[in-house]
């Protein structure tokens, strides 16, 4: 494919390839769009970690309250 | 022919104007479709962190508020039904005339200690309050919190003091 050259004048801002800049564009946009996707995966592992965990720790917990025996009266 | 810089010059048709606003604007709802999905995403995570943060600090209290719930031997019985919105306990302490009470309400969990100190967890807006019974007498209470999915996290915590005589038998 061959890479098409702007227009050619003695303005610098308007020297340049056209496609390679869009895909130079594009592969930046994907870095920042996988960085929020990794950040927000990450946040969701977390507080799913923490849901799991504070669950676990209140079975635990009941647990040992529900196997609690007791005496109410003198035997 | 037009040379190429010739048709530079030129400047767009109405079709080319009008296909790159239909492009830019396609483009321009696919961002925010995108950007409203992440920060829904975002504040629902924020709402779920909140809501664990909350029932974890108001487990504790819990646990530490009703230790401090201590019957005399000569008090009734409690009575509190399978599961209510709202419950009031007396003997805070081992003061009679000191309650605890802790409520549903739409804006939270409350809690309140003696009528003058109380907290209100927001997220907690949802779940019931139920009776722990053992050999018909009421030892502690299962508070049970529901989040927005529909998940039950039951904070259980017991009396410091329970009546050892039971007044039925004894009256």
């Amino acid at each position: 494919m061959k890479l098409r050259k702007r227009d050619q004048k003695n303005n610098k801002y308007t020297e340049g390839y056209v496609l390679l800049e869009a895909l130079i564009s594009i592969i930046i946009l994907s870095i920042f769009m996988s960085s929020i996707a990794g950040l927000y995966s990450s946040m969701t592992k977390n507080t799913i970690k923490a849901e799991t965990a504070f669950a676990e720790y209140l079975n635990t917990y009941n647990e040992n309250i529900d196997s609690r025996k007791f005496l109410f009266y003198e035997e | 022919m037009k040379s190429k810089r010739q048709r530079f010059e030129e400047g767009f048709t109405l079709i080319e104007a009008v296909i790159a606003v239909f492009i830019l604007s396609l483009g321009s709802y696919l961002i925010y479709l995108g950007g409203h999905r992440l920060y829904k995403g975002f504040n629902d995570l924020k709402d779920r962190n909140l809501f664990i943060t909350e029932a974890a600090q108001c487990n504790n209290l819990l646990k530490t508020s009703l230790n401090d719930i201590r019957f005399p031997y000569w008090a009734p019985s409690l009575s509190i039904n399978s599961s209510v919105d709202e419950v009031t306990l007396q003997y805070l302490d081992g003061d009679k005339d000191s309650t605890l009470s802790m409520s549903f309400t739409e804006n939270g969990f409350q809690i309140l200690i003696d009528e003058e100190n109380f907290i209100i967890y927001k997220t907690l807006s949802n779940g019931y309050i139920a009776p722990i019974i053992n050999d018909k007498t009421i030892t502690g209470l299962n508070v049970v919190f529901i989040s927005e999915k529909e998940n039950e996290y039951e904070c259980k915590a017991l009396f410091g003091g329970i009546p050892i005589v039971n007044m039925d038998d004894y009256e």
